[in-house]
């Protein structure tokens, strides 16, 4: 359960729904469980439960009974104003750049760890990274990090 | 000065449902008097959730299903229907028949066809040798009557008991598509005469 904090909030990034995102940890945690996969490090494996999270993730987002549902929005009125306008903007992206944006901004992996991640070029998640950070810049202009 | 909000601040705000890990523990069927904080409590033993045992009885479904299908189609090779070749019957007891035919009922429900319609021995036979009499039936034969069983498992009409010459006495089977209730009929197939 060391993981489950970053996985339910690379979920939730992917899912914008935290029951959702909670129910793709249980999933992770699951297959982990099943497969019992070993590890060279504590890095490789919390990479492999991530990685894991976006797939199942994926899968829920393609899910009929996902994409026919509507579900009660979460209550995110605890948030600070500031704070709440920022993830509003990161979650409006495309899922394409959001993601690469979470795992730099939040799990701070490098363009290199990120590639590997997503089984993609590090360029491309260059790029995925700056168009990303373009858009959030012309949403919320320069005062967010 | 007022920090700039981040998206790593954002996201640390976000919380978890307070019962994740109780129902996250009850899932996976783990026993939750071991977790100690910090430490994983996963253990390699996996109890069977409800929709694996969903899974697991589909699966055997389906397999049964198969062999089933596979037994049947080994007993029954190819598409050949099972056709049992007609049995002829007489019914000498019944009062509205003639002797010598065969009552004019529907088939069974095995019977595929039925081709023999008079049966029995020839009392009686014409100058000509081309009619002969069964019980109160003439039948005539001519050039275009069929002699004996045909088919694939037939044997050839010489070794069957079956001869264009009619003699009283013998024992006779054919088939006419006329009303054998008329009394004199053209026979289109003799299959036995002996």
């Amino acid at each position: 359960m060391t993981y489950s904090d970053s996985l339910i909030k690379i979920a939730f990034a992917y899912l914008k729904n935290v029951a959702d995102a909670e129910e793709v940890a249980q999933d992770v945690f699951l297959t982990y469980l099943q497969k019992a996969p070993v590890f060279a490090s504590d890095e490789h494996e919390k990479a492999w439960l991530i990685r894991t999270a976006i797939n199942k993730s994926k899968n829920m987002l393609k899910a009929g009974w996902f994409r026919s549902r509507t579900p009660i929005p979460d209550n995110l009125a605890y948030f600070p104003k500031d704070e709440y306008s920022v993830l509003q903007a990161v979650l409006s992206l495309d899922k394409k750049y959001r993601i690469p944006i979470h795992l730099h901004y939040y799990e701070g992996y490098s363009l290199e760890e990120i590639a590997d991640i997503l089984h993609a070029k590090p360029a491309t998640v260059g790029t995925w990274l700056a168009r990303g950070r373009s858009q959030l810049k012309e949403a919320i202009g320069g005062q967010a990090t | 000065m007022k920090k700039k909000p981040s998206y790593k601040d954002a996201m640390s705000h976000l919380k978890r449902s307070e019962d994740f890990e109780e129902r996250t523990i009850k899932k996976l069927g783990l026993d939750p008097t071991t977790k100690t904080k910090g430490a994983s409590t996963m253990t390699t033993t996996y109890k069977a959730t409800p929709s694996r045992k969903k899974w697991t009885i589909w699966t055997g479904g389906i397999a049964a299903c198969a062999v089933l299908a596979l037994g049947i189609y080994a007993f029954n090779p190819g598409n050949e229907t099972a056709v049992p070749t007609p049995t002829p019957i007489v019914d000498s007891g019944s009062t509205n028949q003639q002797p010598g035919t065969i009552a004019d009922e529907p088939p069974g429900q095995m019977a595929g066809k039925r081709v023999v319609n008079f049966e029995g021995v020839i009392e009686e036979v014409s100058a000509d040798g081309l009619s002969f009499r069964v019980g109160e039936l003439w039948v005539t034969v001519n050039d275009a009557t069929e002699y004996g069983i045909t088919g694939p498992t037939a044997p050839p009409v010489s070794e069957q008991l079956v001869s264009d010459d009619f003699k009283v006495g013998n024992t006779v089977a054919g088939f006419t598509s006329e009303d054998v209730s008329s009394g004199k009929v053209t026979a289109e197939r003799i299959y036995n005469n002996f």
